[in-house]
């Protein structure tokens, strides 16, 4: 399990060590979003870091002005950023987790 | 900012920004792409219309062209190479270049697919793209810096982190030919000397951020043949080994054919004592951090981050090179210590120039010492032995900086041996100017596509690269480039074949964006023409076959040709290999003997001109061939310059 390194005001910043930086799943997102490629607009942001050990991963989870909150996109069996994800289950549980937490914030 | 006709795929619009004056305007990107598809199409296009034929590479009337391809910033696999086009300094013609970047994709959301940069800015400065904000930004406290330090800066200065840009280091802005443009720290615009185009230009570096979107026509479609070509990805034998160790997983590989480069291409193996010591793989093993990948990548990237902290280079952070700096400056130069290539690469990248360039120019010098032919009068004491990597470091240093000695390796190798004579020009390994990395004995294919690379020496416009791959599907190999040897590096027979299908397929992915090693090229299991027709038409929403991209291709490829007959005195002879390339058998290793049939050369080339409707004896384009592509303007030009190919 992903342990979240830090919560903000929009989402969890989780650790990623095994990320390669490729924003994919960015650009992935905002076409679940929006229907085009628009990675600014998506749910979750690769963050450098700076032991470059990978990268971080903020998962928004809470409404913001600029960026769509993380639905684990409950349309489709798995989750479009995670289909294109080489970490799969990783990214996976981070979504996971982001959810429990938007989900307890709730209540 | 006008608006445009909406477009899919493509971001709609290209700027046009002049430095001398600091005006700007757009035109729409519909006004290409029907024909010239994208980046280097589009480049060179422009480039051929618009530069005068007096024109020289730095001159500020000469044209510096960005691009980014049609399927970049979607999610089709590979989608991420940029390039810059130019009349580049090392050849003196056509100048091409892509590279790995984030820039790219975020130029296409900014809403623009070219950058066309003409004039001198009066003094250094950085364009900043932010959406439709163009902003020319001073950068005279840049000038001068590193890239790695400019990224640094730049970031801090614009207060965002996460900015990507290009930019040259101290070798473009000192006009060393080989200066080479720098995505962020680490990927390069390699070969041709766009750098030193740059520098010329007084332009330091290129952001570019953006909000927008890119749309395809047909969502469903694409999606689904994006999802359906990534299975590829999964089955192909390769994608695991380049996601492990990049491209340097070839060395044992290349060890066998006698593809690597050892002492200035005197060898093309390494002595087997050497094998073990200089497996670069382990280097990875050893220092590795952590995985680099750049966007839509479908093999999930092929770089890795290390951080070397043992040895002569401890303290040094980068991402490691890939094969072309193990072959071209490590192996070639013959040095010992693994993690050289690493400290090479980053230094390279700092300074902004080419690893090929350099290790042209350097491999030339020691090959020249060994044989008494410089000596430490030339060099102002340097000693040039073999091995001696604190000497080639410094060398590097004194190439971007033009000092002393590096002063005239700064010209590459060809200018070099003509600067200093005394026969030394058999050692400078070149082809049309540019120095090679490419080992053209032991593979024709190979061969035949750098040779007769419009570029100059280069193995991404049309050098084949499976003749050599351990465990080819030879069936499908066949059928792809209809030839009956693909799996054949020493037969002459159907390399031209082979040669013209990949010139086309290098400019359809240069011009999509689309990374070399993400296809066939690299991998016949991976995507090829047929699957890019078709993400490209879900894309656009223009049904495109592969007959028509074969089309696109073939007139870029033949409007090159007549840019560089514009701009150069290329014919026939700058097609082929080097003397010692022609003439000397291969010393050492599995293919020790064997020597390049210099009749049947010429007869393979004699087939590739045949293919391509080109003149056998000059080379030249005929008018049939141009006005078929719909060239007829061309044909009236080098009708003119007495330039057009007869027909028989």
């Amino acid at each position: 399990m992903n342990t979240d390194v830090k919560k903000t005001k929009v989402g969890i910043i989780f650790d990623m060590p095994e990320c390669g930086g490729c924003r994919t799943c960015e650009i992935a997102c905002s076409f679940h979003h929006r229907g085009d490629f628009s990675p600014l607009n998506s749910s979750l942001k690769i963050l450098d870091k700076k032991d470059r050990k990978g990268f971080n991963v903020l998962i928004i989870n809470k409404s913001s002005k600029n960026n769509p909150v993380c639905d684990g996109c409950i349309d489709i069996d798995t989750p479009l950023c995670v289909q294109f994800c080489n970490e799969k289950e990783k990214l996976q549980e981070m979504i996971e987790a982001a959810k429990v937490v938007k989900e307890k914030s709730e209540k | 900012m006008k608006i445009y006709e909406d477009v899919y795929a493509y971001a709609g619009k290209i700027l046009r920004i002049d430095l001398s004056s600091g005006e700007y305007f757009t035109e729409p990107t519909l006004k290409y792409v029907k024909e010239w598809l994208g980046a280097p199409g589009i480049a060179i296009k422009i480039l051929y219309d618009e530069l005068k034929p007096w024109v020289t590479p730095y001159d500020p009337s000469n044209k510096l062209i960005f691009g980014s391809g049609a399927l970049i910033g979607t999610l089709a696999p590979g989608a991420n190479k940029m390039n810059v086009s130019t009349l580049g300094p090392m050849t003196g013609g056509w100048a091409s270049s892509c590279s790995d970047s984030y820039v790219g994709g975020q130029l296409k959301y900014a809403g623009f697919d070219s950058i066309v940069i003409s004039g001198k800015a009066h003094k250094p400065i950085y364009l900043f793209i932010n959406d439709n904000h163009i902003e020319i930004k001073d950068a005279s406290h840049l000038w001068g810096k590193t890239t790695w330090q400019t990224l640094e800066l730049i970031r801090k200065e614009l207060n965002d982190p996460g900015l990507h840009i290009i930019s040259i280091g101290p070798a473009g802005e000192n006009l060393v030919r080989g200066a080479c443009i720098i995505q962020d720290e680490s990927r390069a615009f390699g070969r041709c000397g766009t750098g030193a185009v740059m520098g010329s230009k007084n332009l330091k570096a290129l952001v570019a951020k953006g909000s927008g979107s890119i749309k395809v026509a047909k969502k469903e479609e694409f999606m689904k043949s994006v999802r359906e070509v990534l299975k590829m990805y999964k089955k192909a034998k390769s994608p695991d080994k380049t996601y492990k160790y990049g491209t340097l997983y070839n060395f044992h590989t290349k060890q066998d054919v006698c593809g690597i480069n050892y002492k200035n291409f005197q060898y093309l193996a390494l002595p087997e004592d050497m094998v073990k010591e200089m497996d670069p793989r382990k280097v990875i093993d050893k220092f590795e951090v952590s995985h680099r990948s750049f966007p839509a990548c479908g093999i999930h990237g092929c770089g890795r981050y290390l951080n070397i902290n043992k040895g002569p280079y401890a303290g040094l952070k980068s991402e490691c090179n890939q094969w072309e700096t193990f072959s071209t400056l490590q192996t070639r130069l013959a040095i010992k210590e693994p993690t050289f290539m690493v400290k090479a690469n980053a230094l390279c990248n700092q300074l902004g120039i080419d690893v090929d360039a350099v290790g042209g120019a350097i491999g030339w010098a020691m090959e020249c010492y060994q044989r008494g032919i410089i000596n430490d009068k030339d060099t102002g004491g340097i000693k040039l032995n073999w091995g001696d990597e604190k000497v080639v470091l410094k060398l590097i240093e004194m190439i971007a900086y033009r000092q002393g000695f590096g002063n005239i390796l700064s010209e590459g190798s060809y200018r070099a041996s003509e600067i200093i004579g005394r026969n030394s020009s058999y050692y400078a390994l070149h082809i049309k100017g540019q120095d090679l990395y490419e080992v053209c004995r032991g593979a024709l294919g190979f061969c035949l596509g750098t040779t007769t690379s419009t570029r100059g020496g280069g193995h991404t416009t049309g050098a084949v690269a499976c003749e050599t791959s351990p465990g080819l599907d030879i069936e499908k190999a066949r059928v792809m480039y209809g030839v009956d040897n693909p799996n054949k590096p020493l037969e002459y027979d159907g390399k031209a074949e082979m040669t013209f299908y990949i010139e086309i397929l290098h400019r359809i992915n240069n011009c999509l964006g689309i990374c070399h090693i993400n296809t066939v090229w690299w991998d016949i299991d991976l995507i090829g023409l047929p699957q890019i027709a078709i993400l490209y038409s879900a894309a656009t929403g223009w049904e495109t076959s592969v007959e028509k991209l074969n089309e696109m291709a073939m007139r870029q490829l033949n409007l090159e040709k007549a840019f560089n007959l514009k701009f150069t005195d290329f014919e026939r002879k700058d097609d082929m290999p080097t003397p010692r390339d022609l003439y000397e058998s291969i010393p050492t290793g599995k293919l020790k003997g064997w020597r390049m049939d210099e009749k049947k050369f010429n007869k393979m080339l004699d087939e590739y001109y045949v293919i391509h409707g080109w003149n056998k004896k000059t080379g030249y384009p005929t008018r049939d061939t141009l006005a078929r592509l719909g060239l007829d303007y061309v044909a009236d030009d080098l009708g003119k310059i007495g330039k057009l190919g007869k027909n028989r």
